[in-house]
C-alpha cells in the first residue's frame, strides 16, 4: 500500500514540497473511510491501475492524491484487510457452502425424479419437464428482466444482504476469542459498506445477481447430472413415453428435435424406430422388450438434454454475467462529489504551494544616516506636535490644547519630512516633548519608525508621546483583537526606537471632557493623568443601578419596549448628570431621523464591537449588546424617540443583528403578548436582558473616555457567565449588587495603579 | 531563479498590510497560505502559488514582503543616480546590487526583484486607506521596474472604502486599468475582471488567463453543486430518519414518557452530529476545510456551528419564535412529530409505503410494522427542524460564497427567516423520504438504492435553485 504517515504529500512531481500540509489528518466518519477504502481495494492498493482508468484528465491528480490520503489513514490497513477478507475468502466460503447445498439439491432432485412407480418405465418427457421445465421458465423470465427490467434489477439491494450475511458467517466461523471486538465493529461496518458499494451498488447489482443466479443453476445442474449418472450407472430403468390426447406423431417429432443436437455432439440418442416402439401402452402392456441399446440411447438423450438445455446455457450466461460484473466493477469510480468524500477531497485537491527559499532577512539595524549637525547644548523646553500620515481629525488640526505648542504639521511625504527636520534643527530651543499623532489604521512599519526617529534625532532627546487616534474608524473595519495587536505593535515600535516614550490611544474624532483633559496633560506634560474623578464614577454607577432596581420593581410581567426604553433614558440621565459623558460613535439625532434603519444597525454594531471577545462570542451577550446599542441610541436622541420607534419594524425586517433585539423590540401583537406573559421563562429572559443591557449601558457611559481597553476589561470582569434570567423581581437587586461590587473593585485597582 | 519561463509570472506587491498574502490566499483558495496579521512585515519571504486549471499550471503568483519604507528607499535609489541617462530599470538593478538590498531594504529588494522578473505586477492597496504620498512613491518604484502594473484595490466591499478616491488618484498617475478585488468579501465576478484586466496588460498570456477564468467558473459551479448535494443528503437523511422508542411492557405513562424523552435526545444528538458533518462537507465544497476541524473557522462548540440546532436561540434567530410559542414553547418539543400508535401519520404513510413498496425496503418496513403492532412508537424529525437544517445550511453556503480565503474571522450563521425556505417541490420530496426509513444515513450508512439517489438528486437541484435565487437577491 503506498504512503505511510511519514510520507509527505508530493505536489506535482517536482521537488518542491507543500509546506504546512505534511500532516495528513485523521478522517473520522466511517462512511467516508469506507468509500475511500473502497477506492483502495478497487486497485488492490496499486494506484496506477486507477489512474489509467480515468478517462477525464481532470480528476486524475485528485484520484491519485485521494488514494494517498486514504492510504495514509491509520485505519486503512486494517480496513483494507477486513475488506479483502470479506471480498475473498469469506465471500468465497459462503458461496462455496451455498453451492454445495444447491448441488446436493440437484442430486436429490435426480434421485427423486428417477423413482419409477411400481416397475413402470420412466416417462422421459415427465422427467425432462420436471428437471428442465422450471429452470427454463425462470431463465426466460431472467432474460426478459435483463433486457427490459434493468432498472428493477439494479434496484435490488442484494448487496446489503450479501455483505451482511458474509459478515455474519465470518463472525460465526471465527473462534469466539478471535472475533472482532466491539471497537472494531465500526470498521467492520465501514468495510462491508465499502464492499457492498463497490461490488453490488448501482448497475453492478444486475450483473452480480445474474452471475449468482446462473452460478447456482449451473451447480444445480451439475449436481443433477452427477446424481443421474450415478443412479443410471448402478440401476436399470426402462424409458418410455405416453400420451392421452396428444398425437403420437408430434411426440415423435419433438423427440427428433430434442435429440438432434445431442446426437450431433456424440450422445447416444434413440432412433425414431426405437422411440416409436418405446411408447408405453399400459392397458395392453405390450411394452417392447427394451434392449440395453435402447436404454443407453434414452439415457443418452436424457443426460444430453440436461447438459445442453440446462447446464450449458446457464454456464454461458454465468460467464457472460460474471464478465460484465467484473467489467462494471472495474469501471466503478468513487464519486468524488459525494458529501462523504468532502474532507478527503479537500485534502487531495491540487493546490500548489511552493516556498522559494531565500536567505533569511537580516535583523534591522538602526539606520544612522547623516546625523544632523544640531547644537547639543540647546536648551530643551516646550512641546512639539506632529502628525504622521494623519487624516484631519474631527476636532481639527492642531488638536485643542491649553498650553502653547509648536505645531510641525502633518508629515506624509519625503518633502514634509525634510522640511520638518530642518525646521526642528534650526529652532532656537529643542522641544522637551515630542507628541506624535498617528492614525490607528497606520501600520507602525519601518517607514513610520524611520520618520519618527528622524524627527526625534533632531530634538535633544525629547520625551516621545505617541497618540493614536481614529479608534472608532479602525474598530469599524476590524475587531478588538486586531486593535489590541495594533496598539502593541506601536508600543513595540516605540520601544525599539530606544527612546523614552509612551503610546496612548485617544480618539480625536470623539473628544469628551475626560479625553480632552487627558490630551492636555499629554501635550503639556503634567505627568500621568490623575484619576480623582473615578470615585465620582462609582457614584454615577450607584445612582444608575438604583434607578434600574426602581424601574424593574414595577415589572411584574415582561416589560414592554417602551418600559425598557424609559429605563435606558433614565440611566443615561443619571450617568450624564454625574459624569457628563455620552457614548461616542453612536449615531446622532439627525442621522436617526434621516435613516433610522441604518442608525440602529450602526448603533448595535458599535456597542457589540465594544464588547470583550468572550461576550461577543456568546449569542446572548451579543443580543444584549445590540439591544443596548439601539436603546442607547434612542435614549440619547431624546424627544425624537417616537418617530424612530415608528420605523422599528422596518429595521427589524431588514435584519436585526440578533434574535434578542428582535424579540425585545418587536411591537408585539396581543397574542404574542399573552404568550410572552404566560411563559415564565420568556418573562425571565426579557427581564434579564432589559436589566443587563441597562446596567451595561450605565457602566459603559460611566467609563467613557478611559480607553477602550479599560472599558472592555471592566465589562469582561463585571459581567460574568451568561446574561442572567430573572424569574422574580427579587433576584434583580442582589445581581445588581454583585455587579456594583465588582465595579468598585476594578475602579479601586485602577486608582492604585 | 526559475525555469518556468513560459508560465505567466505575477508579482504581488504593495505596502505592508495592504493584503498581499490575503490576495494570494483568496486566489489560491488556500486558507493556510502564508501568514496574515495586522502587524507590519508579516511576510518576509517570497512564496509562490501556481494557479492551475485541469491539473495544468498556468500562472505563477509570487507573494512578496511589503514595501515598508518607500520614502527611504526612493531617496536611497535617487542617490544612486550617477548619470542623467540612468533609467528606472538600471537604477533598480544597481540598487539590487548594493549591500543595503540585503540589509535594511531586504524586504523591498525581494519585492522589487520579483517585480523585475515578473510579466505583470499586481499592486495591492488597502482601499480603506487614504491616498498618501508614500503610495505614489511606491508606484514610482514599481514604474522603475519597467513592468506593467495593475493596481488591485483590496477591501472595496468595506463600508469605509475609498474606491473612488483611489481610482481618481491612480488615474492621475497614469494607471487607468484598475481593479477592485476584496480578499475578504469574495466576489467571483471581481476575480474574473481581475484576470481579464491582467490579460489586457499581458496579451501573450491571454489564453492561459482565459482558461483560468473558465476553470474558475466551472469550479464554482461544482462547489455549489457539491454543497447542495451535501444539504440534500442531510435533508433526505433527516426526513427519513426514524428513531424507535423502546417498546416497554410497562404501561405507566411516566416510564413511557421517559423512554420517549430518551429517544428524543438520542435523535437530537445524532442530528447534531449529522449537521456538523454536512457543514464540514459544505466547507470542503468551497475549498475551505483542510480536513482539520480547527481550521474550519467555525464558531465551534464541540464541532457544532455556533448556536445549537435545538436551542431556543436557533429557532428564535430564524424568526419563528411565534411559531414555537404556539407549539408550546421549546423548539425541541415542537420539533418532533410524535407518531403515537395506531393510525397516526407515521402508520398511515407506512401502510402506503408497503402497498407501493419495493423489494428493497420491504424488510425494514415489515420490521417497523411489527414494532407498531407491538405498540412501540417512532420519532420522526419534524418539519420545523428540517426547515431549520436547510435554512442554516443555506445561510452557511451563502456566506461561504461571499467569503474570501483571507478571511480570518469565524463564520457564524444566523438565518434570517424560515419563510419560503421550503419550496413545494422540496416539501413533496421530503414527504416521500419520510416513508423510507432505510434511506436515512443518520448515525449509519444509508441504503444506497437508486430510488434514494434519485430523490437526493432532485432535492439537490431544488437546493441549487434556491441558492441561485438567494445569491441573486443578496448581490
Amino acid at each position: 500500500m503506498p504512503g505511510t504517515d511519514e510520507t509527505p504529500i508530493a505536489i506535482d512531481g517536482s521537488d518542491e514540497q507543500r509546506t504546512g500540509h505534511q500532516h495528513v489528518p485523521r478522517l473520522k466518519p466511517a462512511g467516508l473511510l469506507s468509500l475511500a477504502m473502497a477506492n483502495l481495494i478497487q486497485n488492490g492498493g496499486s494506484r496506477s491501475a486507477l489512474v489509467e482508468h480515468v478517462p477525464d484528465p481532470d480528476p486524475r491528480p485528485i484520484m491519485a492524491r485521494l488514494d494517498e490520503v486514504a492510504s495514509a489513514q491509520p485505519e486503512s490497513r486494517s480496513l483494507a484487510r477486513i475488506m479483502r477478507s470479506i471480498r475473498h475468502w469469506e465471500t468465497g466460503l459462503l458461496v462455496f457452502l451455498t453451492l454445495m447445498i444447491i448441488s446436493a439439491l440437484g442430486a436429490i432432485t435426480a434421485a427423486g425424479s428417477l423413482d419409477p412407480e411400481g416397475g413402470r418405465p420412466v416417462n422421459l418427457f415427465w422427467i425432462l419437464g420436471g428437471v428442465l421445465g422450471g429452470q427454463t421458465l425462470l431463465l426466460l423470465l431472467w432474460i426478459v428482466l435483463a433486457l427490459f427490467g434493468g432498472r428493477l434489477l439494479n434496484r435490488l439491494t442484494l448487496g446489503g444482504l450479501l455483505a451482511g450475511s458474509t459478515r455474519f458467517v465470518a463472525q460465526q466461523l471465527t473462534p469466539r476469542k478471535d472475533r472482532a471486538p466491539e471497537s472494531r465493529h465500526r470498521e467492520l461496518d465501514a468495510a462491508s459498506a465499502a464492499v457492498t458499494h463497490v461490488d453490488f451498488g448501482g448497475a453492478r447489482a444486475r450483473w452480480a445477481l445474474g452471475a449468482l443466479t446462473h452460478l447456482s443453476w449451473t451447480t444445480f445442474n451439475i449436481g443433477l447430472l452427477i446424481g443421474l449418472v450415478v443412479i443410471l450407472s448402478i440401476r436399470q430403468f426402462d424409458f418410455g413415453w405416453e400420451t392421452t390426447i396428444g398425437s403420437p406423431a408430434s411426440f415423435e417429432c419433438a423427440a427428433e428435435v430434442l435429440s438432434w443436437t445431442p446426437g450431433r455432439l456424440g450422445f447416444d440418442v434413440p432412433t425414431p424406430k426405437e422411440f416409436t416402439s418405446a411408447r408405453i401402452d399400459a392397458l395392453q402392456d405390450t411394452r417392447p422388450a427394451a434392449g440395453d441399446e435402447t436404454r443407453r440411447a434414452f439415457s443418452g438423450l436424457l443426460i444430453g438434454s440436461i447438459v445442453l438445455y440446462g447446464l450449458l446455457p446457464r454456464m454461458l450466461l454465468f460467464l457472460i454475467c460474471a464478465g460484465l460484473w467484473r467489467r462494471a466493477r472495474g469501471r466503478w469510480r468513487p464519486d468524488i462529489d459525494a458529501p462523504s468524500f468532502a474532507p478527503l477531497r479537500s485534502l487531495a485537491e491540487p493546490r500548489a504551494v511552493a516556498v522559494e527559499s531565500m536567505p533569511p532577512i537580516d535583523a534591522e539595524h538602526a539606520d544612522d544616516e547623516d546625523a544632523d549637525l544640531i547644537d547639543p547644548e540647546r536648551s530643551a523646553r516646550g512641546s512639539t506636535i506632529v502628525g504622521i500620515e494623519l487624516e484631519p481629525p474631527a476636532c481639527g488640526w492642531p488638536p485643542p490644547c491649553d498650553a502653547t505648542v509648536t505645531d510641525l504639521g502633518v508629515l506624509a511625504s519625503r518633502e514634509d519630512r525634510a522640511a520638518i527636520t530642518r525646521r526642528l534643527a534650526i529652532a532656537e530651543h529643542a522641544p522637551s516633548r515630542l507628541v506624535v499623532f498617528a492614525d490607528l489604521s497606520t501600520t507602525p512599519d519601518r517607514g513610520v519608525a524611520r520618520s519618527i526617529r528622524r524627527i526625534h534625532d533632531v530634538t535633544n532627546d525629547a520625551r516621545l508621546r505617541v497618540v493614536l487616534t481614529g479608534g472608532e474608524r479602525f474598530r469599524n473595519r476590524s475587531d478588538a483583537r486586531v486593535l489590541e495587536r495594533r496598539i502593541s505593535d506601536w508600543v513595540n515600535m516605540v520601544e525599539d526606537l530606544g527612546v523614552e516614550g509612551s503610546v496612548t490611544e485617544l480618539d480625536l474624532d470623539h473628544l469628551t471632557a475626560e479625553s480632552r483633559a487627558r490630551l492636555n496633560e499629554l501635550i503639556a506634560g503634567k505627568g500621568r493623568p490623575e484619576l480623582p474623578r473615578d470615585r465620582g464614577l462609582l457614584g454615577a454607577i450607584d445612582t444608575a443601578f438604583a434607578e434600574i432596581a426602581a424601574h424593574a420593581r414595577k415589572w411584574p410581567d415582561a416589560p414592554a419596549a417602551q418600559d425598557i426604553l424609559a429605563l435606558h433614558k433614565a440611566v443615561a440621565r443619571c450617568v450624564e448628570a454625574e459624569a457628563g459623558v455620552e457614548i461616542p460613535g453612536l449615531p446622532d439625532a439627525r442621522s436617526l431621523i434621516e435613516d433610522p434603519v441604518r442608525s440602529f444597525q450602526s448603533a448595535a454594531d458599535r456597542i457589540t464591537s465594544t464588547l470583550p471577545d468572550r461576550l461577543r462570542s456568546s449569542a446572548k451577550w451579543t443580543a444584549v449588546g445590540g439591544t443596548l446599542g439601539v436603546l442607547a441610541c434612542l435614549a440619547s436622541a431624546g424627544t425624537l424617540a417616537p418617530a424612530a420607534l415608528a420605523v422599528l419594524p422596518t429595521w427589524l425586517a431588514s435584519g436585526a443583528i440578533s434574535g434578542g433585539v428582535l424579540s425585545l423590540m418587536k411591537p408585539r401583537d396581543a397574542e404574542d403578548e399573552r404568550a410572552a406573559h404566560g411563559d415564565p421563562e420568556e418573562v425571565a429572559r426579557i427581564r434579564g436582558e432589559a436589566v443587563t443591557s441597562a446596567a451595561m449601558m450605565a457602566v459603559m457611559l460611566a467609563l467613557q473616555g478611559r480607553g477602550e481597553r479599560f472599558i472592555q476589561e471592566a465589562i469582561d470582569r463585571t459581567f460574568q457567565g451568561e446574561p442572567p434570567e430573572f424569574d422574580s423581581v427579587e433576584q434583580i437587586g442582589p445581581c445588581l449588587g454583585a455587579w456594583r461590587q465588582e465595579m468598585a473593585g476594578i475602579i479601586e485597582e485602577r486608582a492604585l495603579q | 531563479m526559475n525555469s518556468h519561463n513560459d508560465m505567466l509570472q505575477v508579482a504581488v506587491v504593495g505596502h505592508t498590510n495592504a493584503g498581499k498574502t490575503s490576495l494570494m490566499r483568496t486566489l489560491a483558495r488556500d486558507q493556510s497560505f502564508g501568514a496574515v496579521s495586522p502587524s507590519p512585515a508579516t511576510t518576509t519571504e517570497v512564496a509562490s502559488v501556481k494557479l492551475q486549471a485541469g491539473g495544468e499550471e498556468l500562472a505563477d503568483f509570487r507573494d512578496t514582503p511589503g514595501l515598508e519604507d518607500p520614502i527611504g528607499l526612493l531617496e536611497f535609489i535617487d542617490d544612486l543616480r550617477t548619470d542623467r541617462r540612468d533609467d528606472g530599470p538600471s537604477l533598480i538593478e544597481r540598487f539590487l546590487g548594493t549591500p543595503e538590498a540585503g540589509g535594511i531594504f531586504a524586504g523591498e529588494a525581494k519585492a522589487l526583484r520579483q517585480a523585475r522578473i515578473a510579466d505583470i505586477v499586481l499592486y495591492v492597496v488597502d482601499a480603506r486607506d487614504r491616498v498618501l504620498p508614500r503610495h505614489s512613491d511606491e508606484l514610482e518604484l514599481l514604474a522603475r521596474c519597467g513592468r506593467p502594473v495593475l493596481p488591485v484595490m483590496n477591501f472595496i466591499a468595506d463600508e469605509s472604502t475609498r474606491g473612488e478616491a483611489w481610482r481618481d488618484a491612480l488615474a492621475r498617475l497614469g494607471l487607468h486599468a484598475t481593479t477592485g478585488f476584496d480578499t475578504v468579501v469574495f466576489d467571483a465576478e471581481d476575480e474574473q475582471r481581475l484576470f481579464e484586466a491582467m490579460s489586457v496588460l499581458v496579451n501573450e498570456h491571454r489564453p492561459a488567463l482565459t482558461r483560468l477564468i473558465k476553470d474558475r467558473i466551472r469550479r464554482r459551479g461544482r462547489s455549489i453543486e457539491r454543497a447542495s448535494r451535501a444539504v440534500a443528503e442531510l435533508l433526505v437523511d433527516a426526513a427519513s430518519h426514524v428513531e424507535p422508542v423502546e417498546a416497554s411492557s410497562s404501561e405507566s405513562d411516566s416510564t413511557r414518557g421517559a423512554e420517549v424523552l430518551r429517544a428524543e435526545s438520542t435523535m437530537q444528538q445524532l442530528l447534531r452530529e449529522h449537521e456538523a458533518m454536512t457543514h464540514q462537507a459544505i466547507f470542503a465544497a468551497f475549498e475551505f476545510a483542510d480536513g482539520d476541524p480547527s481550521k474550519l473557522m467555525l464558531e465551534c462548540t464541540d464541532g457544532r456551528l455556533g448556536i445549537d440546532l435545538f436551542s431556543r436561540e436557533a429557532v428564535r434567530q430564524a424568526g419563528i419564535s411565534a411559531m414555537a410559542g404556539a407549539a408550546g414553547g421549546a423548539a425541541s418539543g415542537a420539533a418532533i412529530d410524535l407518531a403515537v400508535g395506531g393510525m397516526s401519520l407515521g402508520a398511515a404513510s407506512l401502510l402506503g409505503a408497503i402497498v407501493g413498496g419495493t423489494l428493497g425496503t420491504t424488510a425494514s418496513q415489515s420490521r417497523r410494522l411489527v414494532r407498531k403492532v407491538r405498540g412501540a412508537n417512532d420519532l420522526h424529525v419534524g418539519d420545523v427542524v428540517l426547515q431549520l437544517l436547510l435554512a442554516r445550511s443555506l445561510d452557511l453556503i451563502l456566506s461561504l460564497m461571499r467569503r474570501g480565503h483571507a478571511h480570518v474571522e469565524s463564520v457564524s450563521i444566523a438565518p434570517r427567516t424560515l419563510d419560503g425556505v421550503f419550496t413545494r417541490e422540496i416539501l413533496q420530496l421530503l414527504k416521500r423520504a419520510r416513508s423510507h426509513p432505510s434511506w436515512s444515513g443518520v448515525g449509519r450508512s444509508p441504503n444506497q438504492g437508486s430510488d434514494r439517489q434519485r430523490s437526493v438528486d432532485r432535492v439537490t437541484r431544488c437546493v441549487e435553485k434556491r441558492i441561485e435565487t438567494l445569491a441573486r437577491g443578496t448581490d
